[in-house]
């Protein structure tokens, strides 16, 4: 009896465990909005019309009219909230070139989004669209655990339009080899918002913020003018503002051959900086996105440096601020250094188990390579495109009222053009969390820089088998 | 084929007779607990010995075992598990006895009203309980720390501290299972013979006396039950880290099986997390041995 009692218990709980552990039945566990509220910054979401109108897109297309007779099919497309709506407002022109080519955009949130890949690809592709997003720093990721999963859009010729994007963008959607698994959509060029009634109490001119160190001082005479803080930092769960400094040095969690470069003197400067801002109480310690989105609107923090995206999510939670609100590049680590860093982005990629692969492909390629949607998807939904040639667009100079009458789009298309490429590899989502381990061990628990990211590189040297630079 | 001939009428063989008929009744629950609980588990034992690059699986051995042992990561999830659970579940098995017993008392009005109340957090929705748990603590502008403020303690990093972090879970778990664990305890508390309190009464035993003397060993079989299960709940404990602290700061509160996720759907390391699981079974199991032993288990011989 006593061993039949103990197997029982055994058994059920493996049965719950092994529902999670097991690629077969893809129970998540709880994924919900709770996970999405405390999902990272890196959301490229929330981003609400900003519709100065004006979308004399025009340029049209360069149609291969000749193939889209023989193109025809019904694709599946997974995206998530602003990206899944502008997807769908892109349909009518794409078929005007594509009569025979049916789109159906689901909305999937974007947690969800990602467990359904991650089952459907270990189920070897079952139940999976023909099309999805995913956001840039994933892609490895996927890429490295799941090879055969995408169609290599180098043989269908995107290779042609590699010339149209950042380079730093560019080079996140290929594999190993150079093809292109993926083609890039948006981009979160980062700048500094900030609360401009705040710095014009603290007499703060923020055209002098040039450097770091500039501005941890302009941090300590608003905090001690105004009573407001410099930055919010989700301590624990998020270390944005730490990979932009990185990639602005021109590194990240790993370098360009793949090695652990954590721990590099780039990285450990960085760090040190934000913890020189968090030891002069400049640093909100805030929960999660709800947090970080409510410190910024109630005065607690006079900036916010982020992805261009944070527009939308301030006109959006704020709407009362207008006027309020300006941008300045990120301040570099030396007088005349670098100042340009990117934070999030997504893209598109096609599923190899595709029935319609000439379909699907073409979407992407109208999609991502027009400038029609995406300039529609800018100026009605904050999704910054990747596309250059979009930065020529007159809207990309008008002035935003929100922003204190700034062209602050045209900031940020010249902050994306500067962008160092970043490694992110297939190993990101653990470098990612290691990372902000080191992050609130170095805030919380005084641990000095240098030593916190030579034990978060140990640990992911441990986990993955990858050299330490 | 000449038996078949022999054979009367009444004999030609039925699929369902006295004597079969319970499988068939038996068979869609066996059918969907092969598919759904046989099945995965034996999966992933299988998937705990093999590794996976870049989509090709081969056998690994004990590589992923040799690795779990060697992982600081995973000692601090089990060290953390196993902190919440020493210090969670026997307060909350006093309070949930303590309340059964109140519970029970025949001075009580509107008993079925309180019942429902405490019983309530466990079936509310897992995500509305989370975040409102989530507001409450917040350290900047949650409602906890506004009360606190009125007998002057300075606001508590709820969340953001590797201490207060533990703290609050075991506060939310224990809010969300002590009706729960209530409940069974008071159907074993209905179950214990008033002939017995009567007795003691008579021999002029008080009300304490009576509660550790009558109440409590003959609830012992009760308190082994939900001790195990409470056990078993807290070691697998997912939820309450996933979203009130995503295991931070700085994994304090990173429990066994939120570890499992991440390597499985974080990280894709399906097989490491399998062996995580098993390694997880292995304790349970071993835990709730010692448990029935410690406890005693006398009835049940």
């Amino acid at each position: 009896m006593k061993i039949w009692k103990l197997t029982l218990a055994s058994v059920a709980s493996i049965g719950l465990l092994a529902a999670c552990g097991g690629n077969d039945e893809g129970n998540n566990g709880g994924n919900n909005a709770g996970a999405d509220a405390n999902a990272n910054a890196n959301a490229n979401a929330e981003t609400e019309a900003n519709d100065e109108g004006n979308n004399e897109a025009g340029n049209d297309s360069e149609g291969n009219n000749g193939e889209a007779a023989d193109v025809s099919g019904e694709i599946t497309v997974w995206g998530w909230n602003v990206a899944a709506a502008s997807m769908e407002e892109a349909v009518e022109g794409f078929q005007e070139q594509y009569p025979d080519v049916d789109i159906v955009v689901e909305d999937i949130g974007r947690e969800d989004l990602y467990d359904r890949l991650t089952v459907g690809f270990a189920a070897g592709g079952s139940g999976l669209p023909d099309i999805t997003m995913i956001e840039t720093d994933r892609l490895d990721n996927y890429f490295g655990e799941f090879p055969d999963g995408f169609v290599n859009l180098s043989e269908h010729g995107y290779d042609d339009h590699e010339s149209k994007f950042p380079e730093a963008k560019a080079a996140a959607m290929k594999n190993a080899d150079g093809d292109f698994l993926a083609a890039p959509w948006d981009i979160g060029p980062a700048g500094v918002f900030y609360n401009v009634p705040l710095f014009e109490e603290a007499g703060v001119n923020a055209d002098d913020i040039e450097t770091w160190d500039d501005f941890v001082e302009a941090g300590t005479t608003i905090l001690d003018e105004t009573g407001s803080q410099m930055v919010p930092i989700d301590i624990s769960n998020d270390d944005a503002l730490f990979r932009m400094m990185m990639n602005q040095l021109g590194t990240y969690y790993f370098d360009e051959d793949g090695n652990i470069d954590i721990h590099s003197d780039e990285a450990v400067q960085a760090m040190s900086v934000i913890q020189d801002l968090h030891a002069a109480g400049l640093v909100a310690n805030t929960d999660g996105w709800d947090g970080t989105v409510t410190a910024t609107v109630n005065n607690t923090v006079a900036t916010v440096p982020f992805g261009v995206w944070y527009a939308g999510t301030i006109t959006d939670q704020a709407p009362e601020q207008e006027g309020e609100w300006d941008v300045f590049k990120l301040p570099a680590f030396e007088e005349g250094g670098n100042r340009d860093a990117n934070l999030g982005g997504s893209d598109l990629s096609v599923l190899s188990h595709t029935e319609h692969p000439e379909a699907a492909y073409a979407f992407v390629e109208y999609f991502t390579t027009e400038t029609e949607p995406q300039m529609n998807a800018l100026s009605e939904y904050g999704l910054f495109p990747s596309l250059v040639e979009t930065y020529d667009d007159p809207y990309f100079e008008e002035e935003q009222e929100f922003f204190n009458n700034s062209p602050i789009w045209s900031l940020f298309a010249d902050v994306a053009e500067g962008t160092l490429p970043a490694n992110y590899t297939s190993d990101y989502a653990r470098a990612f969390r290691y990372a902000s381990d080191a992050q609130a061990n170095v805030l919380l628990s005084e641990t000095p820089p240098a030593e916190a990211l030579e034990e978060a590189a140990g640990r992911i040297a441990n986990e993955t088998g990858r050299d330490q630079n | 084929m000449n038996d078949t001939a022999k054979k009367p009428a009444g004999k030609k063989r039925k699929f369902v007779t006295p004597k079969t008929a319970p499988y068939f009744f038996i068979a869609p629950a066996v059918l969907l607990f092969i598919v759904f609980t046989i099945y995965p588990v034996v999966s992933s034992l299988i998937l705990s010995f093999q590794t996976s690059t870049a989509g090709v699986t081969s056998f690994a051995g004990l590589d992923n075992y040799r690795r779990l042992f060697a992982d600081d990561l995973f000692y601090q999830a089990l060290f953390n598990t196993f902190t919440i659970l020493i210090v969670q579940v026997p307060i909350m098995l006093t309070i949930a006895v303590v309340l059964a017993v109140l519970m029970n008392s025949a001075l009580l009005k509107m008993r079925s009203f309180f019942r429902i109340a405490f019983f309530m957090p466990a079936i509310t929705a897992l995500v509305a309980y989370a975040i409102v748990f989530m507001i409450m603590l917040d350290e900047n502008y949650g409602f906890v720390n506004y009360a606190l403020s009125w007998i002057g303690i300075e606001p508590i990093a709820w969340l953001n501290h590797p201490f207060w972090a533990k703290v609050s879970l075991i506060i939310a778990i224990t809010w969300r299972w002590t009706g729960y664990n209530m409940v069974i305890l008071l159907a074993g508390l209905q179950n214990i013979s008033q002939d017995l309190y009567e007795a003691a009464s008579i021999d002029g035993a008080g009300k304490v006396r009576q509660f550790f003397s009558i109440t409590l060993p003959q609830l012992k079989p009760i308190l082994l039950f939900t001790a195990v299960l409470s056990t078993i709940g807290t070691l697998q404990l997912f939820d309450e880290p996933f979203i009130l602290t995503n295991g931070g700061p700085n994994n304090s509160t990173l429990t066994i099986s939120l570890y499992l996720y991440l390597n499985g759907f974080r990280y894709f390391d399906f097989n490491y997390a399998s062996a995580i699981a098993y390694v997880l079974v292995v304790i349970i199991a071993l835990l709730s041995f010692i448990q029935m032993k410690v406890l005693g288990d006398d009835d049940d011989k």
